[in-house]
């Protein structure tokens, strides 16, 4: 079993490999009618998941959206036979599907591209376990990451994709027969096997903290009520600008960031009791939160 | 599932030989360029050094969250002693370990998270496109500004400083399938520290693009951008909004003070507004 269980981690290292039977015929050069002058460059949103892969969100033929993980160790896009599924989406008699249309997030658009519908075990295994914490529907892959110069920076949230002037050339089969070989094929065989024993992780459930309408600022060492927003809990609650915040859920913060993080923790609160000091007076008044952002 | 974590904990998790001399490499500072091999596979290789072991060739993955090196070079390194590499194991997998150095050109990265492991892939690869021993993933390029470019043939690196550099470790790994167990679900609290001055709401049977601003309070920056109850918010900060969800989600990038674009569908006309969210609650 522990065994079993150092070889599954290694099955989430998404390297996948094209068999022979799924050769991509050439490419047509891009039609040069239409040429634009500027790169388009594009901020591309992404998610981390809790496995730490990087996931895109795209849709297909306008359907969607597809969670696919950013996979440079992918040779082409991936689109799980399930997703698919789901999404109308049919393979021609060869595996592979050609799209009309696929849209990254953030902007990037690709037109007669080919996916591979396929669901290769890393997917599989990890959605099984339900480990990313965010459902997979596949891989995106070389031949849509090669058309653009991709900058990936995780303490940002967007990637930066600049389209490139070129055609990239398609991947080619290494595998004879495009048969799997038996050790790949162990290692799929093994993750499906672990899963009879590992219970699916639940997604998590998100919530979202509550409004009060206040606008914040730091200034002399504490944190000040600049505005309050009519009709707003805060402004139900009779708290008014200049008024300096001192405790939170009977919690101290040292400055504004602080107090964010201990708003994050009592979002679900509907009641929020905070302390401020006003012309030298310290009060306490109860906010009901509300939805809003 | 507790047999398997009293197993896991007393596996070695640092299979490290002290007999091992680390080269010292100047750590390199600012923009390093190095050259990718794009192999007729299209997958990504590139020379790295263990230990200042090497070179090796190895694959670079942005869908590997763990840094992967092969028996081989896992022993010549000094990662692995000739008898635990002798030690019959499946797919040679031998747990995680840390490597001194792990350097790709002039970049050095040190005490980088390995596992050791002799995965399928690589050895199916290797038979058609020469030697590849290993998978150099997330912990490696989650501490830079990684920048790819197929067409030129290089990765650009440039040093960030990302918090959660070492990505997945086994114990990592292990809690997450442990805490499956209980089988709630983790409650996730999206928390944006801005202030935006409006609402947005989905229908559970609603499966049109975007989210419904239901209500948009006076004097706030949604107001000041000219959002209305009714409007379609279809984009935020580039964020598609088919959620709630999303759209915190979204909001929780941006900083106080930052100028958004928001794509936005009133009646049958879309639009592009600008909001300027303020810190606060």
């Amino acid at each position: 079993m522990r065994q079993a269980l150092k070889a599954i981690l290694g099955g989430l290292a998404a390297v996948v490999i094209i068999g022979s039977s799924m050769a991509l015929a050439d490419p047509q050069p891009a039609e040069k009618a239409d040429a634009k002058p500027a790169p388009a460059s594009f901020r591309v949103p992404y998610q981390l998941t809790e496995t730490k892969h990087i996931l895109v969100r795209a849709r297909i033929n306008g359907k969607g959206p597809y969670h696919l993980v950013m996979d440079t160790g992918a040779p082409a896009l991936f689109v799980s036979t399930e997703s698919a599924q789901k999404h109308g989406l049919n393979a021609g008699p060869d595996g592979w599907a050609e799209l009309d249309k696929f849209e990254v997030e953030g902007g990037p658009v690709l037109e007669k591209i080919k996916a591979r519908i396929e669901t290769p075990f890393q997917v599989s295994g990890m959605n099984a376990m339900g480990l990313p914490g965010i459902r997979l529907d596949g891989m995106l892959g070389y031949t849509v990451l090669a058309q653009y110069r991709i900058e990936l920076d995780l303490t940002k949230p967007h990637m930066i994709w600049t389209r490139l002037d070129w055609t990239p050339p398609p991947p080619r089969p290494i595998l004879d027969g495009g048969q799997a070989p038996t050790e790949l094929a162990a290692m799929g065989s093994l993750m499906k096997l672990l899963q009879l024993f590992m219970q699916k992780r639940p997604e998590p459930v998100y919530v979202q903290r509550g409004f009060l309408g206040i606008q914040l600022a730091e200034k002399d060492g504490g944190v000040f009520v600049e505005q309050v927003l009519p009709g707003s809990p805060a402004a139900k609650a009779g708290l008014r600008s200049g008024d300096r915040i001192l405790r939170y859920q009977e919690k101290d913060f040292a400055n504004l960031r602080e107090l964010h993080g201990l708003a994050a923790e009592h979002a679900a609160k509907k009641e929020i009791a905070l302390e401020f000091e006003r012309a030298g007076k310290k009060e306490t008044v109860t906010l009901r939160t509300e939805r809003g952002l | 599932m507790s047999l398997l974590t009293t197993l896991l904990l007393l596996t070695p998790s640092s299979p490290l030989d002290p007999q091992a001399q680390a080269v010292a490499q100047p750590r390199a500072v600012g923009k390093v360029t190095v050259p990718m091999e794009v192999l007729k596979s299209k997958h990504i290789a590139v020379e790295i050094k263990v230990n200042g072991k090497g070179p090796y060739r190895v694959i670079f993955d942005t869908g590997s969250p763990v840094t992967l090196l092969g028996n081989r070079i896992a022993t010549e390194a000094g990662l692995l002693s000739k008898e635990q590499a002798r030690t019959p194991a499946l797919f040679g997998a031998r747990g995680m370990g840390t490597a001194r150095t792990l350097a790709i050109g002039d970049l050095v990265v040190e005490n980088m998270p390995v596992m050791v492991m002799d995965h399928p892939a690589l050895r199916a690869a290797s038979r058609a496109l020469g030697q590849l021993d290993g998978i150099v993933g997330f912990p490696f390029f989650s501490r830079y500004r990684t920048t790819f470019d197929y067409q030129a043939g290089t990765i650009t690196f440039e040093p960030v400083d990302y918090a959660d550099a070492g990505g997945m470790d086994l114990m990592q790994m292990v809690m997450l399938m442990m805490n499956d167990r209980s089988n709630k679900p983790i409650q996730k609290v999206q928390s944006p520290k801005t202030l935006w001055g409006f609402r947005v709401e989905k229908a559970k049977d609603d499966e049109e693009p975007g989210v419904t601003i239901q209500e948009v309070v006076p004097q706030s920056p949604a107001a000041e951008a000219g959002l209305e109850p009714g409007d379609r918010l279809l984009e935020l900060d580039d964020v598609w909004t088919e959620s709630v969800e999303d759209t915190y989600r979204a909001a929780s990038g941006v900083a106080a003070g930052q100028k958004v674009k928001a794509k936005i569908k009133r009646g049958q006309v879309e639009k592009c507004v600008t909001i300027v969210p303020r810190a606060g609650l």
